[in-house]
């Protein structure tokens, strides 16, 4: 069972992930990157939308992927707090993830404002196995 | 890696196994006391490494942790071998402060301190809520504020024209060019014009408690008493995906280059490559859209204050005093070793302080210095500086921006923990609202370090000269 908490850092905000998978990390990181703008276990799964991202390694799409649920909030207003089925495949040297993300429109009556993220950095960023069947991801958001 | 204390203000950390030159910092006993432990100090060495540096790495004194760079870092680069950074500027490109007076004091404001800050609430989208601004742009438009920067809102009806010479580089970057910035920056600026943001932005009505030099204050239209407002924001949504798509092209191309990174977030390209100057372009683009997103809220300041005092911008005196970014890198011209040269400064979390004198300061401040603007917390006061000739001479024209963090956010909240902070700023005859449940906790006066204790060392380090202090009375932060 995987699990997440935030880390302090200086200005911003750490989030630490550990899941037995990846698929796990993925879902994860995404509940705890809304955790950084409202309370996730306000958000609804209820709209379903493709995420595919194209990077250099496994963490800088991981990454990646959070830099997208961040750009369809911003865009469209989605909190995506969850992602399932994450798809992952090798070429070439490089890493595709194509997912689904689950989430409902923002909405202020319900979504109680924690505060903004203005981006996902490659700061520290890690993902690596950290044991049998456990991953441990960790990233820093800029608020 | 070992500090040393080379005078009074400066600690230096002599060039040593990848650096290329020594790396700098502006302090205290006390401000480098605090950086025990951080990783601020490392990152300025980080930074000695980068291909092309010119002179030393530099760090003012409100210097804390960032990515790649230190906040506070400021660093030179030779435009033939050296590199541009999108770290070195950091994800809201173009973060600034506008600064406005007026000829009012406190008892012209009539006790509807809290009246106003309900109106700058109202007609400032912050927090989460701020990804509306409620300006409508069309592609044609949206493009237009790219390339036009504050022209663009003035032209829209916010503010004046003549706020325009009072703004750093007119408002307006030359270098922007709409292809650089990508269509998804383009999408995440669409509605994003006349927003505030969360974090640490603000809007702070505010009056000067002490004036430092006559002089410059008159020049600056600063009294005694005198209301002030200040504005602090950024680029939003268009800016952090500038950043966001630059970073992750520019660490592929910092390989390519063969440049050794000791941070992902130091990635940079050669300031000639194609790349240099493609992220050049789009930063300057998502500059302009900052210029712009102040120029909007200054005009939504005016709109808000009328409504409650009943008073025209005019009648009220109100006027832009200057408007400076923080978050930037410029193509400028410094003298080094004797020989004037062009070169690629970038300035995170530092300000531009140029000096009495120079062609690029306002010819209404060019006898006492650019206004430099210096947001404390909202609980003590911020500062106004002019820049001075020494830090034309030491730090490429810069000069710190901030108070600088103390306490990390979640720090901050835990000693927060069953006080009543709104209850202790009214208590100092500060009103505050807050767009996000934890920001008050997050942004509190003890968060930061105190703002004096970084305005002593650029004083006696002669990057900056105090001017006026201002003490906040009413503060909307996002």
């Amino acid at each position: 069972m995987g699990s997440y908490r935030y880390v302090e850092h200086d200005a911003d905000l750490g989030i630490e992930v550990t899941g037995e998978s990846l698929d796990e990390i993925w879902d994860l990181g995404a509940r705890a990157l809304m955790g950084g703008m409202t309370d996730p276990a306000t958000i609804r799964p209820i709209e379903r939308v493709p995420v595919r991202v194209e990077a250099a390694d496994l963490t800088t799409a991981w990454v990646e992927t959070l830099s997208e649920l961040l750009f369809r909030f911003d865009v469209d207003g989605l909190l995506l707090v969850a992602v399932e089925r994450p798809q992952f495949s090798e070429d070439g040297g490089g890493v595709t993830v194509t997912a689904t993300a689950c989430g409902e429109r923002y909405d202020p009556a319900r979504h109680p404002s924690e505060g903004g993220i203005k981006a996902v950095t490659h700061h520290g960023a890690e993902l690596r196995r950290d044991g049998p069947q456990r991953w441990l991801g960790r990233v820093l958001l800029d608020l | 890696m070992r500090l040393e204390k080379l005078d009074a203000t400066r600690w230096i950390v002599r060039r040593t196994g990848a650096m290329r030159t020594d790396a700098v910092v502006y302090a205290s006993e006390p401000i480098i006391d605090a950086l025990s432990g951080d990783q601020s100090l490392q990152q300025v060495c980080n930074v000695a490494a980068l291909p092309g540096i010119v002179g030393p790495a530099l760090a003012m004194p409100d210097i804390h942790g960032g990515y790649g760079f230190p906040i506070g870092g400021v660093a030179a680069f030779d435009l033939d071998e050296g590199v541009v950074s999108p770290g070195g500027v950091g994800y809201d490109i173009n973060c600034g402060v506008r600064l406005m007076r007026t000829d009012m004091v406190r008892e012209d404001l009539g006790g509807l301190e809290e009246k106003i800050l309900y109106a700058l609430a109202v007609a400032i989208p912050a927090g989460l809520g701020s990804r509306d601004g409620g300006i409508k742009l069309d592609r044609r438009e949206l493009h237009k504020v790219v390339e036009q920067g504050a022209r663009f809102a003035v032209k829209r009806g916010y503010g004046l024209k003549a706020d325009l010479d009072l703004i750093e580089a007119k408002g307006r970057i030359a270098d922007a060019e709409i292809d650089a910035v990508s269509p998804r920056a383009l999408d995440r600026g669409r509605k994003q014009l006349g927003t505030l943001g969360s974090g640490n932005h603000f809007v702070e009505l505010q009056e000067v408690d002490r004036i430092f030099d006559e002089g410059a204050a008159a020049a600056m239209g600063l009294a005694d008493g005198g209301i002030t407002v200040s504005i602090h924001t950024g680029s939003r949504g268009l800016g952090h995906q500038v950043a966001t798509e630059a970073i992750a092209q520019l660490v592929k191309v910092a390989r390519r280059h063969g440049i050794e990174l000791p941070d992902r977030q130091l990635c940079c390209a050669p300031v000639d490559s194609d790349e240099g100057q493609r992220y050049l372009a789009a930063m300057a683009g998502a500059a302009n859209f900052a210029f712009a997103n102040r120029q909007v809220l200054a005009g939504r300041v005016a709109e808000a204050m009328q409504r409650v005092l009943h008073e025209t911008p005019a009648r009220m005196g109100l006027r832009t005093v200057y408007d400076v970014a923080h978050n930037i890198a410029k193509i400028e011209r410094h003298v080094v070793d004797g020989e004037e040269r062009l070169l690629c400064v970038h300035r995170k979390g530092a300000t531009r302080a140029f000096p009495p004198g120079h062609p690029e300061v306002p010819r209404v401040y060019r006898k006492v210095g650019q206004p430099v603007l210096v947001p404390g917390d909202m609980g003590r006061c911020s500062y106004v500086l002019a820049g001075q000739a020494g830090a034309m001479e030491r730090t490429f024209g810069s000069t710190c921006h901030g108070a600088g963090r103390l306490l990390s956010r979640t720090a901050a909240k835990k000693r927060a923990r069953g006080r009543d902070l709104e209850g202790e700023l009214a208590a100092k005859g500060i009103h505050v609202r807050t767009a996000s449940r934890h920001t008050l906790a997050e942004e509190m006066p003890d968060a930061y370090k105190d703002v004096e204790q970084v305005i002593d060392v650029v004083r006696r380090a002669g990057i900056g000269k105090p001017v006026a202090r201002l003490r906040p009375l009413a503060v909307v932060k996002g």
